[in-house]
């Protein structure tokens, strides 16, 4: 996949998450599809690649959604090295697979915001109701995860961008 | 490779972390202003279908429940033309007693309405994108309101956009009193949890302070930033605060955060 395309893919992916953050709403929680992207990058992508699609992901995010600017860059660049570092181990298709990972990369992304408040001013403050919502916004993300891999895969393979030239196809 | 790999990562991170701790507050609000234009036609489209979707949901609805609507909108208006009635000679009350006080008369604020184009894509922050900007006449620091009370200020603005942080966001602060005893106190809005709804919280009301619940909170004025008498909310029962100086109560907003379609600025 090119860069152009992974751009794209994160521009889309944040125009259809802000669309649907005004008509989504399950028990105060909004659906995230950044992590599905980060995973996308991450799973079928070169190192380049997974790093390129966490610092746009991060950035967009944050600047789209008026929390401190670089927030989200680092739970989404360190879950993107961990992911493309196991990439040749992994079973990419495996829907459960990907439902986790999508999962994962969100609560790091939630439990990493709630680090950095602790040291600010407004402190997101340590309960079961937060934590059990920094829970759903991981489930809703997962539950997104699969459904977002295979419209992007469906794009690079339509496209003719697969495998990429840094990229080899494990099965 | 695996080592540049590492550094690269660690790069990234250290990059991140400079940016949330050290860019300034300026050079950080004109990129995300940058950004919101750019995206803005994109969540002006996502609001229309939004709109659509909405109307044409509403338009498919049962005979009876129609009935039942009108009959309910009917006793409304009535009740409405009533407090219109009696609102009109307190008006003119008002204005006799300001000229008997000899007070300026004041000159009133001047309302822009506007339409809400996106809302906060994050799940912990809580603002709107409005569909007019600088060249309407807003500026950073506008109070936004609707019919039913307070609504948040503007924070961040570009040519054709305002970004307005909500009352119930973590970072917004406002002024405040207790109507009905006058009691002064600062509103702020809370972290929601799971299944929460949208509230608000005010401190530092005076330990003392007769506050009940049902009490209706409003703008105090204080600040610059919101016009007195704006209503913000309703109290939820208070208690005292763990330091045991003052008390604090929720506040359930007047306006549904959740349903808005349409606000108004009050620009400067």
């Amino acid at each position: 996949m090119t860069k152009t395309f992974l751009i794209t893919a994160v521009v889309a992916a944040m125009a259809l998450q802000c669309a649907l953050a005004a008509v989504l709403n399950v028990a105060g929680s909004k659906l995230d599809l950044m992590p599905a992207v980060v995973v996308f990058a991450a799973l079928f992508g070169s190192w380049n690649r997974a790093l390129l699609a966490a610092v746009a992901c991060g950035l967009l995010l944050d600047a789209l959604s008026f929390q401190p600017l670089g927030m989200s860059v680092a739970p989404f660049a360190a879950a993107a090295a961990v992911i493309n570092h196991f990439q040749r181990i992994l079973y990419r298709d495996n829907i459960a697979l990907q439902f986790a990972l999508g999962g994962a990369t969100s609560f790091a992304a939630s439990a990493w915001t709630w680090l950095l408040l602790a040291a600010g001013e407004t402190p997101l403050p340590f309960e079961f109701r937060i934590a059990a919502k920094m829970v759903l916004i991981a489930n809703l993300a997962a539950l997104g995860t699969p459904l977002v891999l295979w419209l992007l895969k469906s794009a690079v393979r339509w496209l003719g961008q697969w495998p990429g030239d840094k990229e080899v196809e494990v099965f | 490779m695996l080592r540049r790999s590492y550094l690269a990562l660690l790069g990234t991170i250290i990059l991140s972390l400079v940016l949330y701790f050290a860019l300034p507050a300026g050079l950080s609000l004109r990129l995300r202003s940058l950004v919101t234009q750019i995206f803005s036609p994109v969540l002006s489209t996502s609001a229309a279908l939004q709109r659509w979707w909405d109307a044409s949901r509403q338009e498919v609805q049962s005979r009876t429940a129609l009935l039942e609507q009108n009959h309910q909108l009917r006793e409304q208006l009535a009740l409405q033309m009533q407090d219109r009635l009696r609102l009109t000679e307190m008006e003119d009350e008002n204005r006799r007693l300001r000229d008997m006080a000899g007070f300026r008369q004041s000159v009133g604020p001047r309302l822009k309405p506007a339409r809400i184009t996106g809302r906060d894509p994050s799940n912990w922050w809580k603002t709107i994108v409005l569909d007019i900007g600088a060249k309407d006449g807003v500026t950073e620091d506008c109070a936004v309101v609707t019919t039913a009370g307070l609504v948040g200020k503007t924070v961040a603005v570009t040519p054709a956009t305002a970004r307005v942080r909500l009352i119930v966001d973590p970072n917004c602060k406002v002024a405040a009193l207790v109507q009905q005893t006058r009691s002064p106190g600062i509103v702020e809005g809370v972290f929601e949890g799971l299944g929460d709804p949208p509230v608000c919280r005010m401190d530092f009301i005076g330990r003392d302070a007769k506050v009940l619940a049902g009490y209706t909170v409003i703008t105090s004025g204080l600040g610059g930033v919101f016009p007195k008498g704006i209503r913000i909310g309703t109290l939820e029962p208070a208690a005292l605060s763990e330091s045991g100086l003052y008390k604090s109560a929720r506040i359930k907003p007047a306006v549904d955060l959740n349903r808005l379609e349409e606000v108004f600025v009050i620009c400067r």
